[in-house]
């Protein structure tokens, strides 16, 4: 079930926030980790099975370390949570990967080497995360382990972070699960944070996504280079757009339940290096492979040869972790790359240059970066990036593509619109105009009444879209 | 944040969440009736232990069917329309110049033949004409000869109103592939899109908001139909538009418009009232249900001579009004195939296969 669903919207959600509300507090857990198996196993089937199994395995690995069997308790969940990440993310690539080494070096491959399609359970990757970093916590003596797997399922299946993070730990959210307060401000901010997460995801990321699927599915040479960048500046707006609305959403479902989730984006694209970008982008995935990782590895208290190698572990673990694939590895280490080359030097020299080169040096950067993450495959990737800097095929005389083929006014105003909101403008012109607000008292209710009725707007607009999607008449009506 | 906007917000948000349930309950939104010519998926029984297709077939059951759906595409396809002056469902409908709407890529990328990204080869083309060769060799010997019709596409008798970014190819059209081809024949085949473009310097031919041409462009193109018909057999009528009497009126919404929901408000400018004389008036004799198409086959008696047997897409229902009255009698089916055992048990002189520009490579396998 998608947040940007009618089924979730209209069904789920109302019936699942009326249940709660109306339930005593000491029922909350219960029926939060409940309905949000319900919500995991409407979408993924028996694969539920997975993440009880990888919660239980974690609840008792904290059981087992609390109770003085320290070494035991996280080699079952370093184990457990792991394999099971490996078998379901990367065994078929693994696999394949073995078939085509063989294959290139002409060795024999026995044919039992093969693996049936393995389905990968949404979210496995962020609740494989989240049990590690709760068993590593209480090893490291940071937190006491759950004495209830009620409530430490009711953290692992919750499904407003489930399917697609924020990485929650449960060091953060512990004194909410035991006790939270759900009050009718607190739901407001979470359903105003959950519309604009909403808005971001169906009226931007949506927008974005339809022109960079044209343009990354067309033929190459059917497109100018002009194309290319359109549709790399497309799809980078698509990603930070879906996925920071996501979290929104998910930010803003956590408020209507009681819990204060993490913020999980702060303007990356405004990043002044590489650095800088992953402080801002996806940020409880790069804290927790900091804190889980990279210190544990040494971080950079040794030698400057071993945090590098620190580095380029942990980024070539980020990118996997994206994906099953090289390419994503590539991706990985690509930003690895860059971050050893700031740390080499140029992160000061970043510092101390106008700040708009440092901007364009950083943004460059990352769309160059997500051309691997969008494509499939490496020559693909070269293709692209080929036809951005002018070269390979080029169209023939009559272009398929020429940007014109996309810009139309509702493009054109999403893209300055996608431009304005990737940056901190508009929360800074709140700030502003809520000062202001403070000293006119009469007008404040006007201005308020206006927001709320823009909000609402933005709203509707969005499941205008949505019911827009399903909508598919036939042709041939006349007769 | 300002605590009373957030209790206002809250308070209005828990209410929206529950309207779409309150209109399946109550038929709020009841006058927004739904435009999709298609079964929309029911209920779905639950088959206990089949949890995962009731699962499906209820996710699927839900997006058809929440509250307010039409109402909301109903506003949607007006702000997209009005406001961003772009199609609502741009793959179905293409919004053209001037109150211009075309067919989209979603039927057979119509949209991407027109603008040659997607060109019929010359083996292809050669094909199909093998193919329509061993077609005319098995009805000559019963008797009938066979004609080729193609009704052109809107996109190609009115270029001059697709957007900008969406025009033509300048290299020949897949159509033009496959007459090449078949001119290599003595297969009789009837290109009337010269005619059509001549014929729209004095009316209309195509309707602005529907996908086929008006009664205007019909008529000029079963003239075309029967003058090339009356070339190998004179003793057909002939045709003359004096038999004719053509009329203008204030035209109504068409099947573009309508799969937008915006019939009530684009309307086309023009339309065509026109009667043919009551010589070439043929008389409808029989409506013989066809379940395997979903159209119904038509029989029809006229004053003229021969048996017509004519297969043929959409844009042949306009034409039942004007062949008929040429031929003794008229069978019109609906279809992409020639049934041998129709053609037998018919006994055509004539045999007529039409189909829309867009929908060619059929031919391949008629």
């Amino acid at each position: 079930m998608l947040f940007s669903s009618a089924i979730f919207l209209f069904l789920f959600l109302p019936f699942f926030l009326l249940v709660y509300y109306l339930l005593p507090k000491r029922w909350h857990n219960a029926f939060l980790f409940a309905a949000s198996l319900c919500f995991y196993a409407w979408g993924e089937g028996p694969v539920v099975l997975v993440l009880l199994l990888s919660a239980l395995i974690n609840y008792i690995a904290g059981r087992l370390i609390e109770q003085g069997h320290r070494r035991a308790g996280l080699w079952l969940s370093l184990a457990g949570s792991l394999s099971l990440l490996f078998y379901y993310k990367y065994a078929n690539f693994f696999v394949d990967s073995v078939r085509s080494l063989a294959d290139a070096f002409a060795l024999p491959v026995p044919a039992s080497l093969a693996l049936t399609h393995i389905a990968l359970p949404i979210g496995i990757s962020f609740y494989t995360f989240q049990g590690i970093s709760y068993t590593l916590d209480i090893y490291w003596g940071r937190i006491r382990a759950n004495r209830s797997f009620l409530d430490y399922g009711t953290y692992v299946a919750m499904f407003p972070h489930q399917i697609a993070g924020p990485i929650v730990r449960y060091a953060d959210i512990a004194p909410e699960l035991a006790d939270r307060t759900t009050t009718i401000e607190k739901f407001g901010i979470g359903a105003e944070r959950f519309i604009l997460g909403l808005a971001k995801k169906v009226l931007l990321a949506n927008t974005f996504a339809s022109l960079a699927d044209t343009i990354f599915n067309a033929p190459i040479d059917s497109y100018p280079t002009a194309t290319a960048w359109l549709g790399i500046v497309a799809y980078s707006l698509q990603i930070y757009f879906d996925f920071s609305g996501y979290s929104d959403m998910a930010i803003g479902l956590g408020k209507m339940v009681g819990f204060d989730f993490k913020e999980n984006f702060n303007y990356p694209y405004i990043a002044r290096s590489i650095q800088d970008f992953w402080r801002r982008w996806h940020i409880s995935l790069s804290s927790w492979f900091r804190d889980y990782v990279y210190i544990p590895l040494g971080g950079n208290r040794g030698s400057q040869l071993r945090t590098y190698r620190n580095l380029l572990i942990v980024f070539f673990v980020t990118g996997l972790w994206h994906g099953a694939s090289w390419n994503f590895i590539i991706w990985g280490l690509y930003h690895g790359l860059f971050l050893l080359i700031e740390r080499a030097g140029l992160g000061k020299r970043l510092e101390r240059i106008w700040p708009p080169i440092a901007h364009a040096y950083t943004l460059i950067v990352v769309l160059v970066g997500w051309v691997f993450f969008r494509v499939e495959t490496l020559p693909e990737a070269i293709h692209f990036l080929q036809k951005m800097l002018g070269l390979g095929l080029q169209p023939s005389a009559a272009v398929a593509y020429p940007p014109a083929y996309f810009l139309t006014d509702e493009l054109v105003v999403s893209l300055l619109l996608g431009l304005v909101l990737a940056t901190p403008i508009y929360p800074s012109f709140q700030r502003g105009s809520n000062r202001w607000l403070a000293r006119l008292v009469p007008v404040r209710l006007l201005l308020n009444s206006a927001y709320v009725v823009g909000l609402f707007s933005l709203f509707v607009l969005a499941v205008m879209y949505l019911a827009a999607d399903t909508y598919n008449p036939f042709i041939y009506f006349r007769f | 944040m300002n605590s009373s906007r957030t209790r206002i917000v809250a308070v209005l948000f828990a209410l929206v969440l529950f309207l779409p349930t309150l209109d399946q309950g109550l038929g709020l939104s009841s006058r927004f009736s739904s435009t999709e010519n298609r079964q929309l998926t029911g209920m779905p029984p639950l088959n206990f232990p089949h949890v995962r297709s009731y699962v499906k077939q209820f996710d699927r059951y839900y997006k058809e069917n929440f509250g307010w759906r039409n109402a909301l595409f109903y506003v949607y396809s007006r702000w997209k329309f009005n406001v961003l002056n772009e199609s609502p469902l741009p793959e179905k409908v293409v919004v053209g110049k001037n109150g211009w709407l075309y067919l989209g890529n979603s039927y057979n990328k119509v949209v991407d033949q027109h603008r040659g990204l997607q060109p019929l080869s010359a083996d292809s083309a050669r094909r199909i004409a093998s193919h329509l060769i061993q077609r005319q060799q098995e009805l000559a010997k019963q008797g009938a000869t066979l004609y080729i019709f193609i009704a052109p596409d809107s996109h190609t008798i009115y270029p001059e109103f697709l957007p900008d970014h969406l025009q033509p190819s300048e290299k020949p059209s897949r159509l033009d592939v496959l007459k090449q081809a078949i001119a290599q024949t003595n297969l009789p085949f009837i290109d009337i899109r010269d005619t059509l473009r001549a014929a729209k310097r004095d009316h209309v031919v195509y309707y602005q908001t529907d996908t086929h041409w008006n009664e205007y462009g019909t008529l000029i193109g079963c003239a075309s139909l029967l003058n090339r018909i009356r070339h190998d057999q004179p003793a057909l009528p002939p045709v003359r538009l004096a038999d004719y009497h053509i009329e203008q009126q204030n035209g109504g919404a068409g099947d573009l418009t309508t799969m937008l929901t915006l019939q009530n408000e684009q309307k086309d400018p023009i339309y065509y009232y026109i009667k043919p004389a009551p010589e070439r008036i043929g008389r409808q004799t029989a409506l013989i249900p066809n379940e395997a198409v979903g159209y119904p086959s038509t029989r029809f008696s006229g004053t003229g001579s021969g048996r017509l047997l004519f297969v043929g897409d959409s844009f042949s229902h306009g034409m039942m009004n004007y062949l008929p009255g040429y031929f003794r009698e008229s069978y019109f089916v609906r279809g992409s195939k020639l049934d041998p055992v129709l053609v037998k048990a018919e006994r055509p002189t004539v045999v007529v296969i039409e189909v829309v520009e867009r929908n060619i490579y059929q031919l391949a396998t008629f």
